[in-house]
């Protein structure tokens, strides 16, 4: 990933989105498609961010929150709340995923050399799946890295937080 | 380019492994002396066309191997030379080395496997007394020094054996023989043997190609690598075979020291244990025959032509038109059924793949063991999910190896009980509603249970005071860590044999029973379902959620009454179903949902078995039963506690389909855990 940043002329497009008034861009080409929000399955003992999930012609995909993955605040879903769906090849094997975020923006073209790094804060997990930042009009545009966000590492070390605490819960209630 | 020739190396990866299976079924075919042309030419032909690949790969030694076998294969075919039983025994090691290669190529790694070598010289030695039985009637004049009398002259220094076919360009491309043998003279001491064999008419002879191979002795103490630099103008194009007699002398006394290290391989079949950590790779395409693919083609256009007529009704609908709109309903839905059908048919194989390994094994096994066993495979025609059949394939070899070193007795035993010399070991495979049955019979000793009983007692399985029944007794064997033999054996017996293999097949959604009788034989028996994805599922509702239950593992549900629950010293609430005190799982609470439950008494009651015991499962309410199609949630998520996979309802939403053992294995540690908790804050 951040090889082809570095080779100076070549842009690559992507898709932006508004999270909490600050707006945010995927690469367009690991967008599969742009949803509506729709009500999904639970999946039992699953942080908070970890909506459930749908049924995609088929498919199982679940369905991230990437406003409550981020540490915002919730808030209610309403009609121009969107689903983007990203998918993306990880470990040779494609992954689909759901993010919700509050509402699709724009498609913008970026030239690579135009990418700034995100700044760096050691070894801290915050800033990896930012791939890095641009201005546009002005504005600062936050780019993700969409294979990053897929990783499901970050989930399993929060899930296991989480299961001892239902698990003492569990007892607690007898 | 990389990228496109790596896609077709899978592809020759895949066509080894299923050319080598062929070749090993055929080889066990062949009886010594008798020449099966057919049976002769398939071998060949599967040795040519991993030839073929290779050299198209670049895998130049892969070549020069097979190349070799090839050689031998075609005297063989040609009569030159008569089969005999080490012969089978050489390509059945080959069969064996090569799959250990391709295994390793699959890898990525470039190493070769160890007993290469060892085998390229028994060819060679093959080879040449085939040469000299040849040669001698001809009375072309070939001295052959005996490879081993000259080895053990050769005391410290190496002693290198050369097979230099060249290829018949070399001249051409201005190569000069002479001037390699000089080199090599340079290095130590070199007898040139030449073989003229092949010399034709000296009409039909091209002045400008050659036609003499030499065989090489060289002793000197310089490396491989020093001698193929000397070969290396000519190696792109010639057949050149080094052989270094003293590692070859180790790699025998090794060979024969060690016979455990030959059982080893026998036990751990395909790949050795180097591969092992590098994650085999297993094949991941099907070959589908094309009528199948036809089926599905023409079944897909006729859904096409449905929807269409569908769509065309859609838009100018009338309230007469209504009977033409059910028809148009009901067709479709025939098609997808039939479909769905045709579809499943193309992930099906006959199980006979996984039975492909036996003979051979039981060949190997009796031979080693000293027993005498006639080998009866049955319904090998049986079809089975091929994910399943990969799955089953080594708890099958398991209990094959099993009957054949503890359950089958030595000839010695079998006369005194009065059996006949000949064991026989049957497997069969058969479909019985709607699952496939698997039994694997032998008509040997039996379980001895006197035994089984006395080793359960020890290993702290069983209870000294309760009283067991046979089959009770016959079930401990399933017992993890449970083993009845003293010595471990090389064959099977390491501890760890039964338990997992029912576990592999339970995992399968499968179970395991075994039958046996003193001094007839036993029978385990495997049964399994159709197919791994597609079950019959009991809907629950917890709260306002559903939820699914594999009915096989339900026994039976009822509700509950006032009186009826009872609660032990460490919380756990159990309830008396008949003899049997079971435990209460509160569904609603593993999982974390609200329930709208008010008393226990309102749910009802799912008692489950898992593993050996019941659980009783609180839920909300009983929906419909319905077949279900199971769909991971690995595949875009990740592994979730408590559950085994999802589905897809009839109204589009997903479900998620609960499991047991898992939810059952939570609670035990959650428990465990207070215990020490509790015992903790009493101290």
């Amino acid at each position: 990933m951040q090889a082809d940043i570095d080779t100076g002329e070549q842009s690559t497009q992507f898709l932006t989105f508004i999270m909490a008034d600050e707006e945010y861009g995927v690469e367009i080409l690991d967008v599969q498609e742009i949803r509506g929000w729709e009500p999904c399955t639970e999946i039992p003992n699953m942080p908070q961010y970890v909506k459930g999930v749908i049924n995609l012609r088929g498919t199982i995909v679940p369905i991230v929150d990437l406003r409550q993955k981020f540490g915002f605040n919730n808030i209610e879903y309403s009609t121009t709340t969107v689903v983007i769906v990203v998918k993306v090849l990880v470990e040779d094997k494609s992954k689909i995923m759901g993010l919700v975020v509050d509402a699709v923006s724009d498609v913008h073209t970026i030239a690579h050399g135009d990418i700034n790094l995100p700044p760096q804060w050691g070894q801290d997990y915050g800033p990896s799946v930012i791939r890095g930042l641009i201005s546009i009009n002005n504005k600062m545009v936050v780019l993700l890295s969409s294979s990053l966000l897929l990783d499901l590492e970050q989930f399993q070390n929060i899930e296991q937080i989480k299961g001892h605490n239902t698990q003492s819960s569990i007892v607690a209630n007898d | 380019m990389d990228i496109d020739l790596k896609q077709f190396q899978q592809v020759f990866i895949e066509e080894c492994v299923e050319g080598l299976e062929v070749m090993e079924t055929e080889l066990l075919k062949l009886t010594p002396g008798a020449v099966d042309s057919e049976v002769i030419n398939t071998i060949f032909r599967v040795a040519h066309s991993i030839k073929g690949g290779a050299g198209t790969f670049g895998f130049n030694q892969l070549t020069e191997f097979t190349h070799v076998a090839e050689t031998l294969l075609d005297d063989l075919r040609a009569g030159t030379l008569v089969l005999t039983d080490d012969h089978i025994s050489l390509f059945l090691q080959t069969v064996d080395c090569l799959r250990e290669w391709v295994q390793l190529l699959a890898c990525d790694l470039e190493s070769i496997p160890d007993i290469v070598e060892e085998l390229k010289y028994q060819y060679n030695q093959f080879l040449q007394r085939d040469m000299n039985q040849q040669a001698l009637p001809n009375g072309d004049e070939i001295a052959v020094t005996d490879v081993a009398e000259l080895a053990t002259n050769a005391h410290d220094d190496g002693y290198w054996l050369i097979n230099f076919i060249p290829g018949p360009d070399i001249l051409k491309q201005g190569n000069e023989p002479r001037l390699i043998f000089a080199e090599l003279q340079e290095m130590g001491e070199l007898k040139v043997t030449p073989k003229i064999a092949d010399l034709p008419l000296w009409e039909v002879l091209l002045p400008e190609d050659i036609y003499v191979s030499w065989e090489l002795e060289l002793i000197s103490n310089i490396s491989e690598s020093q001698i193929k630099e000397i070969f290396e103008w000519v190696a792109d194009d010639s057949t050149i075979i080094i052989i270094h007699s003293n590692t070859f002398s180790n790699s025998k006394a090794e060979y024969g020291n060690t016979d455990h290290a030959l059982a080893e391989s026998v036990m751990t079949p395909v790949v050795s244990k180097t591969i092992m950590n590098n994650a085999p790779t297993e094949i991941n395409s099907i070959r589908v025959s094309i009528d199948k693919v036809d089926a599905l083609i023409n079944m897909v256009g006729e859904l096409v032509i449905t929807q269409a007529m569908l769509g065309e009704l859609g838009q100018d609908f009338s309230a007469e038109r209504l009977p033409e709109f059910k028809k148009g309903l009901i067709q479709l839905s025939q098609h997808t059924r039939e479909m769905q059908d045709s579809v499943m048919k193309i992930r099906m194989l006959p199980i006979q793949f996984a039975f492909n390994r036996i003979p051979r094994m039981v060949r190997d096994l009796s031979g080693k063991l000293g027993k005498n066993v006639l080998l009866r495979m049955q319904g090998e025609e049986t079809e089975l999910d091929k994910i399943m059949l990969e799955k089953i394939s080594d708890p099958i070899m398991h209990l094959v190896r099993n009957a054949l070193d503890h359950g089958i007795e030595t000839i010695g035993e079998r006369k005194l009980a009065g059996k006949s010399d000949v064991a026989c070991l049957g497997i069969t495979a058969f479909h019985q509603s709607g699952e496939i049955i698997i039994e694997i019979r032998d008509d040997g000793r039996g379980l001895n249970r006197a035994k089984i009983h006395a080793k359960a007692i020890e290993n702290g399985i069983a209870n000294q005071d309760q009283h067991y029944s046979n089959s009770q007794i016959d079930e401990l064997i399933f017992a993890p860590g449970f083993s009845t033999v003293e010595t471990i054996s090389d064959i099977s017996g390491r501890g760890v044999g039964m338990d997992v293999v029912k576990r592999n097949i339970e995992s399968l959604g499968g179970d395991i029973k075994v039958e046996s009788h003193d001094g007839e034989g036993s029978c385990f028996s495997i049964r399994l379902p159709l197919t791994l994805s597609i079950m019959d599922g009991q809907l629950i509702k917890i709260g306002n959620k559903t939820y699914i239950l594999p009915i096989m593992s339900i026994i039976e549900s009822l509700q509950l009454k006032d009186g009826m629950v009872t609660k032990l010293a460490d919380q756990t609430e159990v309830f008396k179903l008949r003899d049997e005190f079971i435990p209460i799982i509160r569904l609603y609470r593993v999982l974390n949902h609200e329930t709208s439950l008010e008393h226990i008494t309102d749910g009802l009651l799912v008692v489950v078995e898992s593993g050996c015991n019941k659980y009783g499962l609180l839920v909300d309410d009983l929906a419909a039963q319905q077949q279900v199609v199971i769909k991971n949630l690995e595949d875009n998520f990740m592994k979730v506690s408590c559950v085994s996979g999802a589905t897809i309802l009839g109204n589009g939403t997903v479900a998620l389909i609960l499991d047991i053992a898992d939810i059952v294995k939570i609670i035990t540690t959650e428990r465990r855990q207070m215990q020490g908790l509790r015992a903790h804050v009493a101290a």
